[in-house]
C-alpha cells in the first residue's frame, strides 16, 4: 500500500518524524532515514534562504509491533506550501504539481498533519496561526483533494498536531487514548469518536459523512504531540494495522 | 424461538409495550413479583429501551413515535430473553425477536388508493416465511375505528394470503391500555367481553381468513391497574413533552398485565402456564 | 509374507488422519462476509475443550496474513478492507487451512480416526459477483471463470438479512453457473454450498438450527436456482448458518458484534468483544465440500 505523509509547511511534520525516531519508541520505530539524516531535514527547513515555494519529496520507513507481530510501512512524505491549492501556484510549478499529483493518485493511505486553529490556543503565539474559518476552508480543500484526485485512497488518517498547545492535561488523554495491543484499552472506533467530538467539532459534519458515504474510505482521526509518545504512535499503528505483510 | 413482528396505527402502544417489556427486568429487581418468569434485554437496541422506559413509565417523557422515515433499514431489531418456570416442570428458554412497525403501515392497510412500494417492503418483511407471529396491537374501540381496522385486517389476511402464511402465521389480536375502565373487566375473556362487544367487524373479518388454531385475542395493559381491590388504572396524565402523556400514578405498584403471554404464545405455539 | 506386507501397510496408513481435500471458492456480494469469514476460520479463537475440530493451521503466507488480518483489524475492532478485484487471476490470494477433526467424527470408513480436511481457498471480490460477471466481453471475467473452474466446491456466501436482493443473487448466480459450464475446463464442481452469515443476529440466530428453512424463508429465487443447478448437473447443495463473530452468553446468547450500517444489502458490524470471540458454524460448509456428509455435533458449534 503506498503511503503519504502530508501537510503544509510548519505543521511540525520532521519534528513528529525526528521524534519517532526517538530510540525509546515503544511499538513505533523509524528505520529509514537514520537520526542525523533526520536532523539534516530540520536545519534544511529552517534555512531562510530556502526557497519556499516547492514541494519537497522525502520518503520514511517505519516499522509498526502489531499484536500479530511487526509490519513495515514505506512513505512518501510530501511538504506541501501552503499556496498549494492555487491555480497560479499549480500553473507556475507545473512539474511539481505533476509529482504530487501522481503520488497521491497511487496512494491508498493518507497521513495528513494539520495545525491546530488560532481559536483553541492561548497567548501570544496563537495570531501565527489560522483561525478557525481560515482552518476549515483548508481542510475541506484537503478533502476535495482526497475524494477526486485520490482514487486508490482507503484510508485518511488526520492528525491534529501540536496537542501540547491545546490539550490541557496532555498526560491524562494519552492515557485514555493509549494502545494496548492486549485489547484493553479503548478501541480504534471509540478513539474516533472521542477525538472527533472533542478536538474537530468544526468539520466533524464533514469527516462523519466522508465515512458513511464512501464505502472502502475511512476518515480515522487523532491529536499528536512530540511530548508524548504513545499519541504519537497511534497513527502509524493504525496505518500499519491495514498493510499486508507479504 | 421466536421472531415476532408487531403492528398497529399510531398510538397504540407499540413502543411502550416493547419499552414496559425492557424494563421489566428491572422492576423484578426491585423485589416485584411475577415470579416464575425472567426477562432479559439481549442487544443493545433493547437495553436503550429499557432506559428510555424509565423516562418514559415514570416521568411522562414522550416516546418518539417509530416512523418510516428512515425506511425499514432505521428500524430497530429488539431482543429478548425469556424463562419460563412453569410449577413442577424444567425451565423453558426463549429467545425472542421482534421488529415493531410505523403506525402509518397499519393505518395505510386501510386506505384502498395506497400504494406506496416502501411501505410494500414494511408489509413483505412482516409476513416473511421465517417470522412465527405477529401481534396486532389496538388501542380504540368505537364504531368507525372498528369499520378502519376491519379494513386494514382484510387487507392484512389478503397480504398474507399473497404471501402464502395463511395456514402457517400465528396471529395475535390484543387490546392494548386495558386498564382503561370500561375494558378491564373484559381482560378475563377478550375474544368475547373485549373483541365481540366492541371490535365485532375486525373479530369477523379475522375469523373468515385465519383459523382458529393460529388466532388469538389478548388484553394488554401496560401501566395495570392500582391493586387487586382498586382497579383504578395505575396512570395519570400529565403534560409531558410532547403534550398529555399518561405515566404511572404509583410506581411502587406497577403491575403491568398480560404482557407475556401474547409473545409466549406467538412463539411456542401454546398457552403460557405458570403461577 | 504377502499378508505381513499387507498388515503393515494397513498400518501405515492408519497411523495418520484421514485426509479430505478440496479446492474451494468463496463467491458472494460485496460486503457479505467472506474475507470475515476466511479470517475467523484461520484464526480460530477460543475453541472450547470439547470441540469436535482440534486445530485450525496455516500451510501458506496467504493464510497467515488471514491470521494477522484477524488479530490486528477484527480483534481491535476494525472492519477488514475490501477484498480487490485483481488485474490477474495469479493474484488472488489463495488460502491454504488445514483443519484437523478428532476422532469424533464418524466418518464413514474413518473408524473413528481424526480426519485432517485440507483446503485451498480463494474468495474473490465482491464486485466479480455483482459487476464482472455481467461484463461479457470482459477478458478478466474470463480469466476467473477458468479459475474458478478448478474448484471442487464452491462456498456461496449470503448475508442473512440481505433478502431484499433475493432476485438479483438469483440473476447473478444463474449467469455464474451457466459462464462456468462454458469453460473451456471441465468444471470439477461437485459441490455448491449456501452460507448464510452473519448469523448472529437475533432473528437469524433464533433459526439457526434450520438453515434450509431459513435460506428458503429468506431466498427463495436463489434456492429455486441452486435446485435446478442440482437436478441438471447431478452437482449437490446443501444449507449453512454460519457467523463470523458468534454470540457471547450461554443462557441467553446476545450477537458479538456491534453494528454499523445497514441497508438492502445487509448489515456491517465489528467484533464486539475479541476476549471472548467464538465464531459459528465455520468448519461445517467445509467438511461438505470435503467429504459430502454433515456433522450434527459440527453443525452446533
Amino acid at each position: 500500500m503506498g503511503v503519504i505523509y502530508v501537510g503544509d509547511r510548519a505543521v511540525g511534520k520532521t519534528h513528529l518524524a525526528l521524534e519517532l525516531a526517538n530510540p525509546y519508541g515503544q511499538n513505533v520505530k523509524v528505520l529509514q532515514p537514520d537520526y542525523e539524516n533526520l536532523k539534516s531535514f530540520l536545519v534544511s527547513d529552517a534555512d531562510s534562504t530556502k526557497p519556499t515555494e516547492g514541494i519537497d519529496f522525502r520518503f520514511l520507513e517505519i516499522q509498526a509491533q502489531l499484536p500479530a507481530g511487526s509490519k513495515s510501512v514505506t512513505v512518501d512524505w510530501v511538504d506541501t506550501p501552503g499556496e498549494i491549492w492555487r491555480e497560479s501556484w499549480q500553473k507556475n510549478n507545473p512539474d511539481e504539481w505533476q509529482s504530487f499529483l501522481e503520488n497521491s493518485r497511487k496512494s491508498e493511505g493518507i497521513l495528513l498533519i494539520l495545525n491546530p486553529y488560532r481559536e483553541t490556543l492561548q497567548g501570544s503565539m496563537a495570531s501565527d496561526y489560522s483561525t478557525q474559518q481560515q482552518w476549515c476552508k483548508r481542510f475541506e480543500k484537503w478533502v476535495d483533494f482526497f475524494r477526486y484526485d485520490c482514487p486508490k485512497a482507503r484510508h485518511i488518517v488526520i492528525c491534529l498536531n501540536k496537542a501540547d498547545l491545546f490539550v490541557d492535561n496532555l498526560e491524562q488523554e494519552a492515557s485514555k487514548l493509549a494502545f494496548d495491543p492486549n485489547g484493553s484499552a479503548m478501541t480504534w472506533r471509540k478513539r474516533h469518536s472521542y477525538i472527533l467530538q472533542k478536538y474537530f467539532r468544526p468539520i466533524q459534519g464533514q469527516i462523519e459523512q466522508i465515512n458513511k458515504s464512501t464505502r472502502g474510505l475511512s476518515v480515522q482521526c487523532f491529536i499528536t504531540s512530540i511530548y508524548n509518545r504513545p499519541l504519537l504512535e497511534l497513527p502509524w499503528i493504525y496505518l500499519a494495522s491495514f498493510l499486508s505483510k507479504y | 424461538m421466536g421472531n415476532i413482528r408487531i403492528i398497529g396505527p399510531r398510538g397504540s402502544g407499540k413502543t411502550s409495550y416493547l419499552a414496559a417489556l425492557a424494563y421489566w427486568p428491572d422492576q423484578q429487581r426491585r423485589g416485584k413479583k411475577k415470579k416464575g418468569v425472567k426477562l432479559q434485554s439481549l442487544n443493545d437496541e433493547t437495553r436503550d429501551l429499557a432506559e428510555k422506559a424509565e423516562n418514559i413509565i415514570l416521568e411522562g417523557e414522550s416516546l418518539e413515535p417509530t416512523t418510516v422515515e428512515g425506511g425499514i433499514d432505521a428500524l430497530p431489531f429488539y431482543s429478548f430473553g425469556i424463562e419460563v418456570k412453569p410449577r413442577f416442570q424444567k425451565p423453558e428458554l426463549i429467545n425472542v425477536a421482534v421488529r415493531d412497525y410505523p403506525g402509518e403501515i397499519f393505518e395505510e392497510l386501510a386506505n384502498p388508493a395506497s400504494a406506496n412500494p416502501l411501505h410494500q417492503e414494511f408489509v413483505d418483511e412482516c409476513l416473511e416465511e421465517s417470522v412465527d407471529g405477529c401481534l396486532i396491537l389496538l388501542a380504540d374501540w368505537d364504531k368507525s375505528t372498528d369499520k378502519f381496522t376491519s379494513r386494514a385486517l382484510s387487507k392484512f389476511t389478503k397480504q398474507m394470503d399473497i404471501h402464502n402464511r395463511v395456514n402457517n402465521l400465528r396471529v395475535a389480536i390484543a387490546m392494548s391500555k386495558c386498564e382503561r375502565g370500561e375494558l378491564w373487566p373484559g381482560r378475563l375473556e377478550p375474544s368475547i367481553d373485549l373483541f365481540q362487544q366492541h371490535l365485532p367487524k375486525t373479530l369477523a373479518t379475522l375469523e373468515q381468513s385465519i383459523s382458529s388454531k393460529n388466532l388469538r385475542f389478548y388484553a394488554i395493559s401496560t401501566f395495570g391497574v392500582l391493586g387487586r381491590n382498586d382497579p383504578r388504572p395505575n396512570r395519570e396524565d400529565v403534560i409531558g413533552t410532547g403534550g398529555t402523556n399518561s405515566v404511572l400514578r404509583e410506581p411502587n405498584q406497577w403491575k403491568p398485565y398480560g404482557l407475556l403471554e401474547p409473545l409466549y404464545w406467538l412463539s411456542k405455539g401454546k398457552r403460557l402456564g405458570y403461577v | 509374507m504377502f499378508n505381513r506386507l499387507k498388515n503393515q501397510l494397513d498400518t501405515v496408513t492408519n497411523a495418520g488422519p484421514t485426509q479430505k481435500n478440496a479446492v474451494i471458492r468463496v463467491i458472494g456480494d460485496r460486503a457479505s462476509g467472506k474475507t470475515t469469514y476466511m479470517a475467523a476460520l484461520a484464526r480460530f479463537p477460543h475453541a472450547a475443550s470439547n470441540s469436535l475440530i482440534q486445530s485450525i493451521t496455516s500451510v501458506n503466507d496467504d493464510g497467515n496474513e488471514l491470521i494477522s488480518k484477524a488479530q490486528n483489524l477484527l480483534e481491535q475492532g476494525l472492519e477488514l478492507e475490501p477484498t480487490d478485484l485483481t488485474a490477474n487471476t495469479e493474484d488472488i490470494s489463495d488460502y491454504q487451512l488445514s483443519i484437523t477433526l478428532n476422532g469424533q467424527s464418524r466418518l464413514k470408513g474413518a473408524g473413528g480416526a481424526p480426519i485432517q480436511l485440507n483446503i485451498s481457498c480463494k474468495d474473490y471480490a465482491g464486485e466479480f459477483f455483482s459487476d464482472l460477471l455481467f461484463r461479457d466481453r470482459d477478458p478478466k471475467l474470463a480469466d476467473y471463470l477458468e479459475d474458478c473452474a478448478q474448484a471442487t466446491g464452491i462456498m456461496f456466501l449470503i448475508d442473512g438479512s440481505a433478502q431484499r436482493k433475493d432476485a438479483e443473487y438469483a440473476a447473478a448466480l444463474d449467469k455464474f453457473l451457466k459462464a462456468l459450464s462454458n469453460t473451456s475446463q471441465t468444471s470439477q464442481l461437485k459441490r455448491i454450498a449456501f452460507v448464510l452469515t452473519k448469523c448472529e443476529l437475533p432473528d437469524l440466530w433464533i433459526k439457526r438450527h434450520q438453515p434450509e428453512q431459513l435460506a428458503q424463508a429468506k431466498f427463495k429465487q436463489v434456492c429455486t436456482k441452486l435446485r435446478a443447478w442440482k437436478s441438471t448437473t447431478k452437482g449437490n447443495i446443501d444449507f449453512f448458518t454460519t457467523s463470523a463473530f458468534g454470540v457471547v452468553g450461554t443462557r441467553f446468547p446476545e450477537a458479538n458484534s456491534k453494528q454499523q450500517s445497514r441497508d438492502r444489502g445487509g448489515v456491517t458490524s465489528i467484533l464486539q468483544d475479541p476476549q471472548h470471540w467464538k465464531p459459528f458454524g465455520l468448519v461445517s460448509p467445509i467438511y461438505w465440500l470435503c467429504t459430502g456428509d454433515r456433522h450434527q455435533k459440527l453443525d452446533e458449534e
